[in-house]
């Protein structure tokens, strides 16, 4: 111990109450036992934060081909039309920046609202009313049809790009993929014209 | 003083805004006129069509960013916010949002 450690947890008896499964059936199945579980925060040692254009994001328990992504939605800022053409995702409600009103506890109302899964290629977002708020929480529930190639819902993406923070994230992970003005495709070849 | 604009494009002369496929009932110009017209929270309410007929502007000016904020988490109004959404995705209606405030909103 140094001088400015209070105490450490040792994460092996932290987590150690937590039966984890080799695989889950469905992403259902996956959301279901994380929130049993009390959603623990069991970041990847590799998990990099993922800064975007609307939010910043980070990877906060996976396992096989099954994530979860912890977004702050930045304040004033929405989501744009998009889907992601390689994966299942549900997406959770967790509140904050005056996003919904004041329920017990002081959360969010919308705390808990969890979506149907959108599955591979569904768009989604385009909820223009969240620019009045200072921002909010998400959880991202994913499940990856190829593990490789798991990075981020902000970097698997097909639609309106939320910026030029965006275009970077996708470029370095998708070097070869369509991202023209405003709109990327990382299902298609950069010289494919878009119409 | 918070004002809401939002600049809906669609693709085709020949595709239809939301509010001209769908037509509100009447318990939610109704829900709207009781909780936010009359209470002074909705100030105005205007929408421009573009000389091209594409293009459709709604400015929406309200008391407070709050006011708004309670608009638009209304249980009731939120599902039909929901719909024009998905309506809006569906039909490749693309979306752009200006917001205009007070400095202390």
């Amino acid at each position: 111990m140094n001088k400015i450690t209070w105490k450490k947890i040792n994460p092996t008896d932290y987590f150690s109450h937590i039966n984890i499964p080799d695989d889950w059936n469905s992403l259902e199945e996956f959301t279901d036992w994380y929130l049993d579980s009390k959603m623990p925060l069991m970041i990847p040692f590799d998990a990099r934060v993922i800064v975007s254009d609307d939010a910043c994001a980070i990877c906060i328990f996976k396992k096989g081909n099954y994530q979860v992504e912890l977004y702050l939605q930045y304040p004033e800022m929405w989501v744009r039309k998009h889907c992601h053409p390689r994966m299942d995702s549900i997406i959770m409600q967790l509140g904050g920046g005056s996003s919904s009103p004041e329920d017990i506890y002081g959360v969010s109302k919308s705390w808990g609202y969890i979506d149907k899964n959108l599955p591979p290629g569904h768009y989604h977002g385009g909820d223009s009313v969240t620019a009045a708020f200072d921002g909010k929480v998400i959880l991202a529930f994913q499940r990856w049809e190829n593990p490789k190639e798991m990075t981020s819902a902000a970097i698997q993406w097909k639609g309106q790009l939320q910026g030029n923070h965006q275009v970077k994230l996708i470029k370095n992970y998708y070097p070869n993929a369509l991202v023209q003005e405003g709109y990327a495709d990382i299902t298609l070849p950069k010289d494919q014209i878009e119409s | 003083m918070f004002k809401f604009i939002k600049i809906q494009k669609k693709p085709y002369r020949g595709s239809l805004f939301f509010f001209e496929q769908f037509k509100y009932p009447k318990e939610y110009h109704q829900h709207n006129d009781t909780n936010y017209i009359k209470t002074g929270k909705l100030i105005s309410i205007e929408k421009k069509l573009s000389d091209d007929k594409l293009e459709m502007t709604t400015t929406m000016v309200w008391r407070s960013r709050k006011d708004f904020i309670s608009y638009v988490t209304d249980p009731y109004v939120y599902g039909f916010l929901m719909q024009s959404r998905d309506y809006e995705i569906d039909n490749d209606i693309t979306i752009d949002v200006v917001i205009e405030k007070d400095d202390n909103e």
